[in-house]
């Protein structure tokens, strides 16, 4: 058996070692911890990037597919970048750093076995290793309330969920009776059963938690707010990038021929997630629980592409990943940056930023703007296309309700422009200090949106071409 | 009277009920663990049962429910520590006392 469709899995399980080694060398320190952790898990993009095979291994239930490849290339993306926002802004005592990386590290290997299995069971293991070291992280800053409450409350809904998911699944098994995704395809045909009709639904409420489609939102809220916030962006970012590529092999693979079933749920769910997340947004006062907000809201623009046809869908999910991964972790870093320099995260005080940190003030506006979707950034095309696909199968009236609710978003987005440069800065309020980490984060995450909205076309292709080898025909 | 699948499954769903309904009305975090405990069992009862029914029975089932119990542990151990932690800075285990976002 060759080992190259498992190098990135294990050089992430290396790596963690690795980490926990260098906590242990220098252990009340993050000398050795980030430098560590920095190196590896760039070692570990190049390979994620470079190494692409496609093969199926262990019978079927592991794949190295195109869906695969490209989830890791964001998994990696998204803890490299999580970590680097980390280093010099988390609010734990440095002898923790050492856990915190490592269980980064253990959610993004989770994730990455979540996204390469065709098996319930390995999925189901790939999403609890990710599942637990998120609330672990969530949790993580127990010197500070607001976190563990996040905690608990991220832990007790998500397991309530996963409970959920769980039986779903256990139903799937007993209409199917297996538990490899083309056997469910193949047993469950064309006509659903009670059994796995209930099953069906119940597993998309599961997933419903993990994409936080409303009404299954209610966690995101509380959690981006309270748990320390690169744990917020990474759990925004790379969490929901692989529920939405966990539905895809569920829903667009096992449950294919049964689109009827749960195609008016994500419609309707798609639906709400943009009204609810852009309405509740308005209205906050919070920065970070803005951002939670108008993470929900993208989480419904998902939808809409996600009901496409499979092929485009996918391929448009894929593209819209990419762009939302950089928007919004250079939102979470700006956050970042002004509330680790002031030490606040209320709205309001981000009034006349323009004039202490121009820069920041700018690079905010950007990343703002592309969630928003305006050209020429990345999340303009990357909603186009995920519109388009949903023509391809008609649904004109999804379309226009996803397109008012693009422009509704865009008020609160200006409402925070017209904070930073229209509004005068209180007194005595000097520029902010950003430290080198942020910055390159910043830097790098503003130019790959500019680079998407500009020339789409070299990812595109890619993931095109991924999406039409996996659903080959229509 | 032999015992069928559909007796296990309509167990297993009353367990399910049971558990959501403890897990959404309960008061105490504690509570709600324990719960949660009971969604995860009858999860495990449809996944046993389910194999054993099959036409040729297979291990799959049992398999599955193993790595459900490994799982909901893990999640149970994590869930109790954090309890923990905020009961020895807050004295808090009453869930809706845990209130201190959104003001």
């Amino acid at each position: 058996m060759s080992m190259a469709p498992w190098m990135v899995e294990l050089a992430t399980a290396a790596l963690l070692v690795l980490v926990l080694l260098a906590d242990l060398v220098a252990p009340r320190g993050k000398r050795f911890v980030w430098p560590t952790f920095l190196g590896g898990s760039l070692v570990i993009l190049g390979l994620a990037v470079f190494v692409r095979g496609d093969a199926f291994l262990l019978g079927g239930s592991y794949a190295a597919d195109g869906i695969s490849w490209l989830g890791k290339i964001v998994i990696v993306i998204g803890t490299i970048l999580a970590g680097a926002v980390s280093m010099d802004s988390l609010p734990i005592q440095e002898k923790y750093h050492g856990a915190y990386a490592a269980l980064l590290l253990a959610a993004s290997l989770g994730m990455m076995v979540l996204v390469s299995s065709r098996e319930l069971v390995t999925m189901y293991v790939g999403l609890e290793t990710s599942a637990v070291s998120l609330y672990g992280l969530a949790a993580l800053a127990k010197r500070d309330v607001l976190s563990l409450e996040a905690g608990i409350k991220y832990l007790v809904i998500g397991a309530l969920s996963s409970g959920v998911l769980l039986y779903g699944l256990a139903l799937v098994y007993a209409a199917a009776g297996t538990t490899s995704l083309d056997g469910i395809r193949a047993a469950l045909g064309h006509a659903p059963s009670p059994l796995s009709a209930v099953g069906i639904i119940l597993v998309l409420l599961g997933v419903g938690f993990k994409i936080t489609m409303v009404p299954m939102h209610v966690w995101t809220p509380d959690v981006y707010q309270g748990a320390p916030t690169p744990v917020s962006a990474f759990i925004s970012v790379v969490s929901k990038s692989v529920g939405f590529l966990f539905a895809i092999r569920l829903f667009s693979v096992a449950f294919a021929d049964l689109r009827y079933v749960w195609e008016p749920f994500f419609m309707a769910g798609a639906v709400l997630t943009m009204t609810v997340g852009n309405l509740a947004a308005i209205a906050q006062p919070s920065a970070k629980r803005l951002l939670a907000y108008s993470s929900i809201s993208q989480a419904g623009y998902l939808l809409v592409g996600f009901v496409g046809t499979s092929s485009a869908g996918t391929s448009a999910v894929l593209f819209y990943l990419f762009a939302y991964t950089l928007a919004n972790v250079a939102a979470f870093a700006a956050v970042i940056a002004f509330s680790s320099s002031t030490g606040s995260d209320r709205l309001d005080d981000y009034a006349g930023l323009a004039r202490r940190s121009p820069l920041l003030a700018l690079v905010f506006t950007f990343a703002l703007l592309s969630l928003a979707g305006i050209p020429p950034l990345a999340g303009f095309i990357g909603k186009i296309y995920l519109f388009s696909a949903a023509m391809e199968r008609g649904y004109l009236w999804l379309v226009v309700a996803a397109a008012l609710n693009s422009v509704a978003s865009l008020y609160y987005y200006l409402l925070i422009l017209r904070r930073m440069y229209f509004t005068e800065a209180p007194l005595g309020a000097g520029p902010l200090r950003v430290s080198f980490p942020v910055k390159a984060v910043l830097l790098l995450t503003t130019v790959g949106t500019f680079w998407l909205g500009i020339l789409p076309g070299p990812l595109m292709q890619v993931v095109s071409e991924v999406s039409s080898r996996v659903f080959p025909g229509p | 009277m032999t015992l069928t699948l559909t007796h296990y499954l309509v167990l297993a769903a009353l367990l399910f009920c049971l558990g959501v309904y403890g897990a959404i009305t309960r008061k105490n975090a504690i509570g709600i663990l324990m719960a949660l405990e009971l969604v995860f069992n009858a999860v495990n009862l449809t996944l046993v049962a389910a194999g054993r029914f099959r036409p040729q029975p297979d291990a799959v089932g049992q398999l599955f429910a193993l790595f459900v119990i490994a799982a909901a542990a893990a999640e149970s151990i994590l869930g109790l520590a954090i309890i923990l932690a905020i009961y020895r800075r807050r004295v808090v285990v009453n869930a809706d006392e845990m209130d201190l976002m959104k003001n």
